[in-house]
C-alpha cells in the first residue's frame, strides 16, 4: 500500500483548502524601497547553534571547585579511555599562597608553541599581589594578554570550544573558564583550483579551512555590508557552516530561506558542502543540479556582489551559491575578466557543447536508423560503406562506445594521478582503433563519441557534466525506439520538468524563461554599458553602478 | 499562499502556439478548398474578426470579480445553472480540440514519419508528454512555450523562404478572387473560428501581474498568429498550384520536402519535424490543461492537476473514435472550424452583454 500513497495525489482530488506547509518557496519582487529587508510574512529563521548541555536546573554550569569541574570533563570525554584529551596543571603565585589551575585541550588540535609561549608561560610566571584578586578580568587583562580569550560558565560551550581546538583554562575558586584560541593542526596552503582552471584571472582556490576561505572572500569584498552568519550542522560532526551575503543588496527573503533550510537539516554527519547541498536543495529526485558549487573565491565574491548567497562549510574547499539558474552552470569566473566579445564567444561554445553532449549520439542514431533522407546522398553512402561489415545495429554501437568511454573516464579518475592521463589516452586510442579494426564499431560512431566527450568537457560545472552523461543514455534509448520523435518528446518532458522547478524561489531556467530584461545570459555586454544585477534573484539594489554613472533602470523585469 | 504569475511573453507564446499549430495540419488545404487561389484572403478576413474574441473576453473579465477566470466570470454573471451550462460548452470545445488534434497528428506521424509503428503506440507516446506538461501547470506551459516559440517560428520562416526559393509560380494566385468575392467573404466570416483558440486568454489574463499588460500579450499573439496563418497559406498557394493544393495531406510538410539549398541542404522535413512535433505537443498540452481547468472550476476543485490523469484517459479514448484520418479531419473542419466562433465569439459576447446588463440593473436597484 505504500506505493498507493505515492500515486494517490495524481489520481484522487485533494479537496483540502488548507495551505500546504511544503509549498514551494518563491521570491517576490520588491515593490518599493520599504519592502527591502522585509520578510513578507515569512517566519524569521536563524542559523542553527550548538544546543547547551542541560542539567536539572537549565544549562549545565561550572562550580567553583577545580576538582569537580575537571572530574566532570574527564567523565564527559571518557578520560583516560579517550587518550586525546590533555590536562596540564599549573599554579599561579599570589602573595602568601598559590592558586591551582588546569589547562585542558585536545592533543594535536592546538598550536603547542603558541599555547606554551602565550598562555602557559604567562600563567606560570604570574605573581599576583594581595590586593589583586584572582578573577577572569585579571587573567584577561594582566596575565594572558597576547592571545584571543573568551570566557563561559557553561560546560556545553567549554566542550564545544575544546573540540574546536581551543584550550580551556580552569582555575580553582572560579566558576568561569577562560577559552584561549590556540588553533593548530595541519592546514593545506593556498593552491590553484583543481576543477576550475582559468587562463586569465586569480589562480587561488578555497581550502578546507573555513577561516581561510572567509578571509579570501573578505579580501575581495571589503565592505561592512558583508555579513557572515555562522552556525553548526550535524549532531556528531558539529560542522561549522557560514552563509555570506551583502546586507544592502541580497534579498532578505532569500537569506531567511537559506537560514531556514540549514536550520531544518537533521543529520549526524556533514563531511563536505556536497552533503549540505543535497540536504537543502529543492528537488532531491531531480537529475539537474540545484546549486552551483565553486572552489574559486573570485567567482563566489562576484556572485555575492550580484545578490546571491554563498554557503561555506568547514572542511570543504567548495562554496555553494544559491539560488542557481541554468545559465550560471555554463559560465566561468573568467567570463568577467575577458573582453565581452571573447567571453560571449566562449559562452556560445559552451552552450553548443552542452547541447552536443546531451543530444549528439542520440541524434546520430535517430538519423541513421529512422531519417536517412536527412543525410546527403554521398554521406549516406559513406556511412553505409563503413557500416557494411559491422554486425551490430547503430544503437548498440552507440551504447557500447558510450559505455566504454564512461569506463575509461571513471578509470582515469581513480587510477593514480601519474598514470591516469596516460591510461585515458591509451585506453581511448587503442580501444577505439582496435574496435574499428575488429569491425565492432564504425569509424563514424567513434568520431561521434569522441566529439560528444569533448563537448561534455566544455561544461564548466562538474554536477552538470554528470547530468548530461546520464541523460545521454536516456536520449539514446528513446532515439533507438522512436528516432527524432522519441528525442523531441523526451526533451519536452525533461525540459518542462526542469523549468517547472524553482530553486530557492527562482525559476531554474531564468533568465531564459521567464525572461526578465537586463540580464546577461548567453551573451555578455560591454562593462561600459548600464549594468544591472540579475533581476531573477530580486536584489534590493538593482543598479551595479552608483548613481551619476550609467544607471540601469530599477527592477527592469516583468514577472 | 503566493500566487504564481506569467509574463507577457509567456502568455503571448501560449496563445500563438495554441493558434498556429494548425498550420502543420491540412489547414492550408482547407482554405484552398474554400477559397481556391484566394484562400489567403480567408485568413486575412478571419484575422480581422479575431479581436472580437479578445474584446469579449476582456469585457467578461472586467464585469466579474478581480482575478476571476473566464469560467468563474461566466458563472458569476449568468448564475450557477446557466453559467455551468455555458461552461460545459467551453469544456466540450477544449476537449474536442484536444482529442481531434491528437488523432490528426498521430495519423500524420503514422502515415508520413513512422509508417511501421502502430497508431496506438504513437498515440500513447504523444499523450504521455502532453499529460506531463499539462500536469506541470500553466506557469511551466508558459515557460516552455516561450523557450520554443523562436524555434517554431524560425523553422516555419526557413520552410517558407526555402519553399519560395525552390519552387514558386508567379501566376499561382490567379484568378485573384478565387471561388468568388461573396464566397470568400462568407468563408472568411465562418473561418474566424481559426482564432477560436484565443479563448485560452480567459485563463491566462487573470494570471498576469498587471491588467494593463493584457492588451500587449493579446495583440502580440494576434499579430504573429495572423501573419503566420496568412503567410503559410499564401506561400503554399505560390508553391503548389491550385489543383495540387487541394489534394495534399500535410501542406507544410510537403513544402519542406521540396527544399533544396545546394547539394548539402535539402529535404529538411526531418528538421522541420522537430518544430512541428514540439508545436503539436504543446498545443495538445495547452488544450488538455484548459479542459482540466474548465472542469475543475465548474466542479470548484481547488486544484487542476487531479483531473489531468482521468481526462488524459478520456482524450485517448475519444481520439480513437474517428474511423480514420479523414473522419478526424472532417470532424475538425465540419465542427470546430465551422461552429468554433460560437464558442469563441458568440458566447463571450453574450456573457459580456449580460454582465453589462447586470451591472446596470444593480445600479438602478442600489
Amino acid at each position: 500500500m505504500q506505493g498507493w500513497h505515492k500515486i494517490k495525489k495524481y489520481l484522487v482530488a485533494d479537496l483540502s483548502q488548507t495551505q500546504n506547509p511544503n509549498a514551494p518557496f518563491a521570491l517576490r519582487p520588491l515593490k518599493n524601497d520599504e519592502d527591502a529587508g522585509l520578510l513578507n510574512g515569512q517566519e524569521p529563521a536563524s542559523m542553527p547553534q550548538i544546543k547547551p548541555l542541560l542539567g536539572d536546573n537549565g544549562p549545565l554550569a561550572m562550580t567553583s571547585t577545580l576538582e569537580q569541574n575537571i572530574n566532570w570533563l574527564k567523565g564527559h570525554f571518557s578520560y583516560p579511555q579517550n587518550s586525546g584529551l590533555v590536562f596540564r596543571p599549573f599554579v599561579i603565585e599570589q602573595t602568601g599562597a598559590v592558586v591551582q589551575g588546569m589547562i585542558v585541550h585536545l592533543e594535536s588540535q592546538v598550536d603547542s608553541q603558541h599555547l606554551n609561549q602565550f598562555v602557559i608561560h604567562p600563567l606560570i610566571n604570574a605573581k599576583l599581589t594581595e590586593d589583586q584578586p584572582l578573577s577572569v578580568d585579571t587573567l584577561k587583562t594582566h596575565i594572558v594578554t597576547d592571545c584571543h580569550l573568551t570566557s563561559t560558565s557553561y560546560f556545553g560551550e567549554i566542550v564545544h570550544e575544546i573540540l574546536n581546538s581551543s584550550a580551556a583554562i580552569i582555575i580553582d575558586g572560579l566558576d568561569t573558564a577562560i577559552l584561549a584560541d590556540v588553533k593548530g593542526g595541519e592546514k593545506r596552503g593556498l593552491e590553484s583550483p583543481k576543477t576550475e582552471n582559468v587562463v586569465r584571472g586569480p589562480q587561488v582556490g578555497f581550502t578546507e579551512d573555513m577561516q581561510t576561505n572567509l578571509s579570501l572572500l573578505r579580501g575581495r569584498l571589503s565592505t561592512s555590508d558583508l555579513i557572515v552568519e555562522s552556525g553548526v550542522v550535524g549532531t556528531v560532526s558539529q560542522t561549522a557552516v557560514s552563509i555570506v551575503y551583502l546586507k544592502s543588496i541580497t534579498n532578505a527573503e532569500l537569506v531567511n530561506e537559506v537560514r531556514r533550510r540549514i536550520a531544518a537539516v537533521r543529520i549526524d554527519y556533514i563531511g563536505d558542502s556536497g552533503m549540505l547541498e543535497q540536504l537543502i536543495e529543492d528537488k532531491p529526485y531531480s537529475i539537474y543540479p540545484g546549486m552551483l558549487s565553486t572552489e574559486r573565491p573570485d567567482h563566489t565574491a562576484a556572485q555575492i556582489a550580484d545578490g546571491y548567497v554563498a554557503i561555506l562549510v568547514n572542511n570543504s574547499p567548495f562554496a555553494l551559491i544559491v539560488p542557481t539558474q541554468f545559465p550560471l552552470f555554463l559560465q566561468t569566473a573568467e567570463d568577467r575578466y575577458l573582453r565581452w566579445q571573447y567571453s560571449s564567444f566562449l559562452r556560445i561554445i559552451r552552450a553548443i557543447g552542452f547541447l552536443m553532449s546531451l543530444y549528439l549520439p542520440a541524434v546520430y542514431v535517430a538519423i541513421a536508423n529512422f531519417h536517412h533522407e536527412m543525410i546527403p546522398t554521398t554521406l549516406v553512402l559513406a556511412i553505409a560503406g563503413t557500416r557494411e561489415s559491422i554486425p551490430l545495429p547503430v544503437a548498440a554501437e552507440a551504447f557500447l562506445l558510450e559505455s566504454m568511454f564512461e569506463l575509461i573516464r571513471e578509470a582515469g579518475v581513480r587510477i593514480p594521478s601519474v598514470i591516469g592521463p596516460t591510461i585515458g589516452i591509451v585506453g581511448a586510442l587503442i580501444l577505439g582503433q582496435a574496435a574499428v579494426q575488429a569491425n565492432i564499431v564504425s569509424p563514424i560512431m567513434v568520431i561521434v563519441t569522441a566529439a560528444t566527450a569533448l563537448a561534455s568537457y566544455t561544461i564548466p560545472n562538474y554536477n552538470m557534466q554528470f547530468t548530461t552523461r546520464i541523460l545521454r543514455f536516456v536520449y539514446l534509448a528513446f532515439a533507438s525506439f522512436m528516432g527524432l520523435i522519441g528525442i523531441v518528446l523526451l526533451s519536452i518532458i525533461l525540459w518542462t520538468s526542469w523549468m517547472s522547478v524553482n530553486r530557492f524561489g527562482v525559476p531554474s531556467l531564468a533568465p531564459l524563461t521567464p525572461h526578465p530584461k537586463n540580464e546577461n545570459t548567453l551573451l555578455r555586454g560591454p562593462l561600459q554599458k548600464p549594468l544591472a544585477r540579475p533581476f531573477s534573484v530580486r536584489p534590493q539594489r538593482s543598479k551595479k553602478k552608483p548613481d551619476g554613472q550609467d544607471g540601469a533602470p530599477e527592477q527592469g523585469g516583468e514577472n | 499562499m503566493y500566487q504564481h504569475h506569467i509574463g507577457v511573453r509567456e502568455a503571448a507564446s501560449i496563445g500563438i502556439i495554441f493558434i498556429i499549430t494548425k498550420i502543420f495540419l491540412p489547414f492550408q488545404r482547407s482554405l484552398a478548398e474554400a477559397g481556391g487561389t484566394a484562400g489567403w484572403m480567408i485568413a486575412i478576413i478571419a484575422a480581422i474578426f479575431c479581436p472580437l474574441t479578445w474584446w469579449a473576453i476582456r469585457g467578461v473579465l472586467r464585469n466579474a470579480k478581480q482575478g476571476s477566470t473566464l469560467i468563474e466570470a461566466t458563472e458569476e454573471i449568468w448564475g450557477p445553472w446557466v453559467g455551468t451550462f455555458l461552461n460545459l460548452a467551453y469544456f466540450c470545445f477544449f476537449f474536442a480540440i484536444t482529442f481531434l488534434v491528437l488523432r490528426e497528428f498521430s495519423e500524420l506521424l503514422s502515415s508520413d514519419i513512422l509508417p511501421r509503428t502502430p497508431m496506438n503506440m504513437i498515440l500513447i507516446f504523444l499523450i504521455v508528454p502532453i499529460a506531463f506538461v499539462a500536469y506541470c501547470g500553466i506557469e511551466s506551459l508558459g515557460r516552455i512555450c516561450w523557450l520554443t516559440i523562436g524555434l517554431i517560428i524560425g523553422s516555419v520562416l526557413i520552410v517558407l523562404i526555402g519553399g519560395l526559393l525552390t519552387h514558386a509560380e508567379p501566376n499561382a494566385l490567379s484568378p485573384f478572387w478565387g471561388t468568388g468575392k461573396s464566397r470568400i467573404m462568407m468563408s472568411g466570416i465562418a473561418k474566424s473560428s481559426l482564432f477560436s483558440e484565443m479563448l485560452v486568454f480567459g485563463f491566462l489574463l487573470p494570471r498576469m501581474r498587471k491588467s494593463r499588460e493584457w492588451g500587449r500579450a493579446v495583440w502580440w499573439c494576434i499579430a504573429i498568429s495572423s501573419i503566420t496563418l496568412f503567410s503559410t497559406t499564401i506561400v503554399y498557394l505560390y508553391v503548389f498550384p491550385y489543383p495540387t493544393a487541394i489534394r495534399l495531406n500535410v501542406p507544410m510538410f510537403e513544402v519542406s520536402r521540396l527544399i533544396i539549398f545546394g547539394r548539402w541542404i535539402q529535404r529538411l522535413e526531418s528538421l522541420f519535424l522537430i518544430a512541428w512535433l514540439i508545436s503539436a505537443a504543446l498545443k495538445l498540452a495547452i488544450g488538455l490543461y484548459c479542459t482540466a481547468a474548465t472542469m475543475s472550476q465548474i466542479l470548484r476543485l481547488p486544484k487542476v492537476q487531479t483531473l489531468i490523469f482521468p481526462l488524459t484517459l478520456l482524450v485517448y479514448g475519444f481520439a480513437l473514435l474517428p474511423n480514420n484520418e479523414m473522419t478526424a479531419v472532417s470532424w475538425d473542419g465540419g465542427f470546430l472550424r465551422t461552429y468554433g466562433s460560437i464558442f469563441s465569439i458568440a458566447l463571450p459576447m453574450l456573457t459580456w452583454f449580460a454582465g453589462i446588463m447586470r451591472h446596470r440593473m444593480r445600479r438602478r436597484t442600489a
